[in-house]
Parts: C-alpha cells; structure tokens; sequence
C-alpha cells in the first residue's frame, strides 16, 4: 500500500469512528422514541455513508455487512419495520462488529464468522419476513410510502437544517372568512428557504370561475431549521379552512443526485407506481411524457422540479459550509504547534527580563507587545486542542444500557455539561477511569429494582455525569442514587489490609480515599464487571498522572458522588514556582492547599519524623533539598508548601516560595524515564530550567522508602 | 382607495384592455366579465397591467382562467408590458412564476410567467 492510499485509508478510519459514535448514539436515543424519524434518518445516513465510503477505499467486507444493515434500516426508514427493542439491540451489535472490522487488518479473514452470520441472518429475516406481509396485503405499497412526520416531536427546540414539503389545500371558501393566504405564504418565506409553486390546474375556465373562490393550492419546498412546530403555527389559523400536509424530505444522502422527479411524484401520491413504470419504458424527460399523458399537471411536476433543485442547493451550500467551516489537521501538527508556542513563550520570558533590566523604553514596548501576541498565540493554540467532553459522554450510554440489563437492573443515564471542553489527550486518557467509575456505580451502587421499591426508591437508578468549568479546572461528577459507600465495612477492611491503625479516627473523606488503594475491595463476590479490587488504584493512578484530583461524597443508602478535577489542558500548568539553593521546581497549584512557614529557630515539629503542627494537625513533609540531594545548608526559616495528594496531606520544605507561575510544559527526554517523581520540566525566563514535580509519586515514594 | 377602472380599445381581431388602480376580490367578477366581452369574437387579447397599484389572488386567479378559456378556444391573451416590480414580487412570492410554461397556456408563455424555461 503507498503512503496517499495509507492516508486515505486513515481518514476513512477516522470517519468511520466518528460516525460509529453517531450512529450508537442515535440507536440509544431511538429506543426511548422508537418513532423519531429524523433519528432513524441519521442512522440510515451513517450507515449509508459508512457503506459508500467503504467501498469507495477499499473496505469491502465493512462495505458488504453494512450494506445488509442498511437495506434493513432502508424499510425501518419507509416505516414498513417498526422499531422495537431486539432490533435496537441487534443494530447495536452490527454496530459493534463494524467497528470490529475498522479495527481489524484488511488481510485477515472476517473475525467472528459466526456473530457475522447471525447479524446478517437476523437483518435478512426481518426483510424477507416483511416481504412476506407485503405480498399478503398489496396496499402496503413501499413506493408510495413516504417519511411524514406527523408523529415526530412536537418540540418547539430548532432542529438541524431541513428541508420539509408541504402542500396547502385551501377551502374553496376561503376568501369569504377574510382569510389571504398570500399573508401566509409571506410567513412561510421568512422561515428560511422556501421554493412555492402554485398548484393552478383546478381554476376553471372564464365561463365557469366563481371569482369569490379560491381554486389554488400551493406546493413549498422549504429549508429551514426552526422545526416543524413553526412551520404548522403559519397555518393553525386557517385549520378549519385549509388542509396541510408536511412532510420531512432533507437532508437526503444519496450523494449520486436526489430522487428522481418521477419518485417524488409517486411519493407525493400525485401518480401512481405503475403510470411511472409506463412512462420509463419511453426514451422522454418523464415530466414531459407524464404531462403529455394527462397523468399529472404541469404544476405538479413544476414542483417536483423545484424539491430536486431546492434539495441540490441546499446540499451544496452545506458542503461549500463545512468545507469552510472546519478542516481535519493530524494531532501530531498541532502537538509541534504547541510545542514551538512553548518555545516562543520561553523566548518571549527571556526578552521581557532583558528589556526590563535595560533602559531602553522602546524595547520595553516592543517586548510587551510580543508578550501580548505571545499570549494570545498560545491561548489560541491550547484553545484548538480543546474538544467537547461530550462525545464521551455519549459512549457510556451504550455502557449503562448493557450492563443494566446484564444485571437486571434499571438504570436511567443522564448528562449535564457536555459541550464542556477539555485538552483532547486528557479526554482521551478520560474514558478508562470513567468506564471503571460508571461500571462500580451501576455494579455495587444501584440496587435491583425490586430492593430499590422495597427502599421506598424508585424502580429505576438514576446515573448523572456532568461536568463544568471551575476556574482553570473542569470537574467532573459521576453521581448515582445508590445504596452508597458503606463506611464501617471499609473501615474494617482497611484494617484487614493495615491501612489503618484500629484506634485511629479518621474523617469520612480520609476513609472513603482508601478504597483508591491496590487491591482494595469490599465487594463480598466478584463479578465480571467489578469487585477485584484492582481498578480503583488505576483510576486513581490515571487521574493523578493528568495532574488531577479525585474527591468522594458519599451517604450510606442515598447515593455517591465522586468528583474528578482536571486541569483544562496538560500543555500548560499554573503552578507554584520554588527554589532550593538555585534551583527552581514548579508544584502544580491545583495540588497545594497553603503555605506556611517552618522556623527552626523555634520549632517544636517533630523532626526526625518530618511532621510539621498545622493548626493542632501533624501534617507530614518532604525537604526537597534531601530528596534532590542538594548541597547547602538548611536555612533558618523554611517554607513548607501543603498539598492535598488524594485526601492526604503533604508538605514540601522549599528554601523560598516565589509564587504563581503559568507555563508551558516541556516533557522529559527518555534519559529521565526513571524519574518518577518529576512530571516534566519547563523553562523560565533567563533559561533556567525549572522542574515539574509529581506531587503524588513524591509522596508515594517517600511514604514507601519510610522516610515520612 | 384607488378603485380599479379600465379601458378597452377594440379592434375585428385584437382588443387592448387597460387596467389601472387596485384589482382585489371587489373587482374580480368584473374582471372576469371584461376579459370575457374582450375575448368573444377576437383572436387576440392584450392586456395592460403597467399601473395596476395591486393584484390580489382572486385577481390573478382570473387571469389564469381567461389565459385557458384563450388556450382552450385557440385565442391568445398577451401581458403586453411589464408589471410594476411590487406586483411581481407578489407573483413570485405566490409562487406563481415557474420553471415551465404552465398547462393552461400550451407552448405559449403565460402572462404570469416571466421565465419561460427553466
């Protein structure tokens, strides 16, 4: 394979994930309204395109299955097949298999024959077995069925762009309530695009018009995005006076050309299957040989006309809209974009010290003018790798909706915040500990129903995950209305383990941050799901790497709520710059809690422990300048600077604070690969480098050596 | 108001109906009877719509019906100028311009399409 069909290959990849993503998404949503039909069209859209592009790059066996997928989802689309839950969770498990095919190498043998074969003898069934009926009951003619949206939602919520065909009959009376229904039309226009060809085929001779009747009705052609609500308030006063049929019929995907005119004609009802047929057979634009026919009105198939030109444009528009509104660029672009920024940053640092040590006031200016673009360059930099924290989000559904069910239990997911955006690697390194977080709830935090009943809870548990922003942090809450942290059973297990002395009173937060210790679990039986204990260290292990923290709230029998609190990015750390002798570290701020002074000249800490009295509270402390094996002497008076480390306090003794200081990230050659108490480094101003410190390793490995 | 008034120029083979003023549901039924006389016993009718100041859907309505008695009778009624730009903008926003000549008026352009062809 050459490098471009490599590339095409990838993207076609990258597309497929993403429309993947859409198409579980929008399963799980159908099963709560089984007859949304704009969902059903974007399912069909995804796999229509998942089909075509497929093929188009050389995935045939994706290309093949999902074709079968789609030709199912063709007759759930024309409403022949309705929507039930086996079907939802078979197209779940095509979906699935799709993705297992994306994934696997294009030279190895289909994996899974057997589900593949099941899948496909499953959507093949429910076609021919739909067939079968049809046969029976000849007027379930599938030409002439069409997408109405009658029984679509009456949200008043604007909607994507679409596109709708009505046709408005009024009453031959019309006119004598006062009613213009050219005032009507006017209001139609100001929705969006409309296209209106009046239907002038029943106006009667000069003999025969009765002047005082209206003998019009009109066709629309209209795009807009303000929903089928706003389209039927144009018309709700002339209900009694006037019949409207709307219809949903963009945004089509067919990418080869919208229906032909002869299609829209049979779907409108205007002719029938079999005066199409006998038009084809002649070598004519079929308009021409319908109207010659006498089959159909001009008018009619003026307005056909207008749905496929009106169709077309708005699908150029779009594309003409996207490909200007968004390109794909590789990450590992935009990672040496950032990179350089930082460089530019720490350039842009060393010229401000420069020009403020010399007395020069034009070069002060031009350096605060390069420190003002420097900053806007490098927000807007961090800013485009920021992506919607949604799209996780999303996948959990799927999560929930299994292992519920596995489990017999009933369990309702909702989502708060999901245009939150976040740093797009630590949303990548996001999922696991989330799956880990949701998998305990629904597993030892939701009760079967008929416990939660017995409880005086509702039958069905309730998952919320949410998240927000909160400063220069995003928090994320996983929150479920469970039986809860049983804080005595973890007590005596962090006992069991020697976590804790037996005497020793600790706060419910201290408590409830043991179960983030390896192998701790008081499940009584372990599950394929969860209970061995070795996910949580994991968890923990994984937020503390993106420099994050982990907090638990929990009431035994209503419910836990663990809260992940993330840095917005991981290429940028505000943090709080120290020295020890001459040189510098950097502690991240979202880790320290204060600063206080340790006076050796009066200390009564205890020292050989390294404990240090905060307000009646020992709180134990790392000397950097040990730990780094710094020469010098131990100044009189050093400051200690308290962190939180996963509910557990920490000190580090510091010759001198400097105090907050925001910059980019330099990550560390392999050389210091083994360093594991230092997360990176960074460069200040006059080219020192100062280091990153890992406040959770430090503290594990201090803790582990015995030396706090 | 500026009530609808009109004037006729007859000729054996064509007659020229002008119409001036607000041609609404009031004046429809004349219209209808104007356009009637004009058309009985010539081959030709040319209509004048340059001043009308309004032209509602009765109206248009009629113009339609005298366009396919015209059709029908092998007679010809012709738009001879222009509409006034607030005119056609009611036309066009009524959808009554279209793609193609419309069956009323056979191959011949109606009077109320301004494109003939799409």
């Amino acid at each position: 394979m050459n490098k471009t069909v490599d590339a095409q290959s990838e993207i076609y990849k990258e597309e497929a994930r993403e429309l993947l993503v859409v198409l579980e998404d929008s399963l799980l949503q159908l099963e709560g309204s089984p007859d949304d039909t704009e969902l059903i069209g974007q399912i069909f859209r995804a796999l229509h395109t998942i089909k075509g592009s497929g093929s188009m790059f050389g995935f045939d066996r994706i290309a093949a299955f999902t074709h079968e997928v789609e030709t199912f989802f063709d007759r759930v689309r024309n409403r022949e097949i309705h929507v039930s839950k086996e079907i939802i969770d078979y197209t779940l498990k095509a979906k699935d298999y799709i993705k297992l095919l994306l994934e696997a190498p294009t030279t190895d043998e289909a994996p899974c024959e057997q589900e593949l074969e099941t899948l496909i003898g499953y959507f093949n069934r429910l076609v021919s077995e739909h067939k079968a009926t049809k046969t029976q009951n000849p007027s379930s003619n599938a030409s002439t069925t069409i997408l109405s949206t009658q029984g679509a939602s009456l949200s008043n919520t604007p909607v994507g762009l679409l596109t709708y065909r009505i046709r408005f009959s009024p009453a031959a009376g019309i006119f004598l309530t006062g009613t213009n229904p050219l005032f009507l039309l006017e209001e139609l226009h100001a929705l969006g695009e409309c296209r209106i060809i009046a239907q002038r085929n029943a106006i009667p001779s000069l003999e025969e018009i009765n002047p005082e009747q209206c003998y019009v009705e009109w066709d629309f052609i209209l795009t807009t995005d303000k929903g089928i609500d706003a389209i039927r308030d144009v018309f709700i006063f002339v209900e009694d006076s006037a019949e409207t049929r709307i219809e949903t019929i963009g945004d089509p995907v067919d990418e080869e050309g919208y229906k032909k005119v002869g299609e829209i004609l049979v779907e409108r009802g205007d002719i029938k299957g079999e005066d199409l047929k006998k038009a084809l057979d002649e070598q004519r634009h079929i308009g021409d040989i319908l109207v010659d026919k006498g089959v159909v009105a001009r008018d009619r198939v003026v307005s056909a006309l207008a749905e496929q030109e009106q169709i077309k444009e708005v699908r150029e528009k779009k594309a003409r809209e996207e490909a200007a509104l968004s390109i794909r660029v590789a990450a590992g672009k935009l990672d040496k974009l950032v990179d350089l920024v930082g460089e530019l940053v720490t350039v842009q640092a060393h010229l401000s010290q420069k020009a403020n040590s010399q007395i020069d006031p034009e070069l002060v200016v031009i350096a605060e003018e390069v420190e003002r673009l420097t900053g806007e360059l490098r927000d807007n930099t961090m800013s485009i790798r920021m992506v919607p924290i949604g799209s996780t989000f999303g996948r959990f559904t799927r999560l929930v909706r299994d292992l519920s069910k596995e489990l017999g239990k009933e369990i309702v997911m909702t989502t708060e915040g999901a245009e939150t955006e976040l740093d797009k690697t630590v949303i990548e390194r996001l999922s696991d500990p989330l799956v880990h977080l949701i998998r305990n709830s629904i597993d030892h935090g939701i009760e079967l129903p008929a416990q939660r009943e017995s409880l005086g809870k509702t039958r069905k548990g309730l998952i919320q995950l949410s998240a927000r922003h909160v400063g220069a942090q995003v928090h994320i809450e996983i929150t479920d209305d469970g039986a809860g942290l049983d804080g005595t059973r973890i007590r005596e297990k962090a006992i069991e383990k020697g976590l804790i002395a037996p005497d020793i009173e600790i706060s419910n937060r201290e408590l409830f941050a043991l179960i983030f210790a390896p192998g701790f679990s008081t499940a009584k039986t372990v599950s394929n799901i969860s209970g061995r204990g070795v996910g949580m260290d994991v968890v923990r292990r994984t937020i503390d790497a993106l420099r994050g923290q982990i907090g638990i709230e929990s009431e035994k029998g209503i419910g836990t709520t663990i809260t992940l609190r993330l840095p917005l990015t991981l290429a940028i750390i505000e943090g709080l710059l120290v020295e020890v002798d001459k040189d510098y570290y950097v502690l991240p701020l979202s880790s320290v809690e204060e600063c206080i002074e340790l006076d050796h000249t009066k200390d009564t800490g205890r020292e050989e422990h390294r404990f240090v009295n905060l307000r009646g509270h020992p709180v134990p402390y790392i000397r950097l300048r040990e730990r780094f094996d710094i020469a010098g002497d131990v100044p009189d008076v050093e400051q200690i600077v308290v962190t939180d480390s996963g509910g557990n306090k920490i000190g580090f003794a510091v010759d001198q604070v400097i105090g907050e200081h925001q910059t980019v990230i330099k990550t560390l050659s392999r050389v210091y690969k083994n360093a594991d108490s230092v997360s990176g480094a960074t460069i200040l101003g006059d080219g020192t480098v100062a280091l990153i410190l890992d406040v959770s390793k430090l503290s594990q490995v201090s803790r582990s050596e015995g030396s706090i | 108001m500026n009530m609808m008034n009109y004037s006729v120029q007859e000729g054996t083979e064509t007659a020229d109906v002008t119409f001036r003023g607000e041609l609404t549901i009031r004046s429809a039924g004349e219209i209808r009877e104007i356009l009637r006389n004009a058309l009985d016993g010539r081959r030709t009718v040319k209509v004048h719509l340059e001043d009308i100041d309004i032209l509602d859907l009765p109206c248009i309505q009629i113009f339609c019906a005298a366009q396919k008695t015209a059709f029908a009778t092998n007679k010809q009624l012709i738009l001879d100028a222009a509409l006034p730009e607030t005119v056609t903008r009611v036309l066009e926003q009524a959808g009554f311009y279209c793609l193609k000549t419309c069956g009323h008026s056979g191959n011949n352009a109606c009077p109320m399409t301004r494109r003939t062809d799409g």
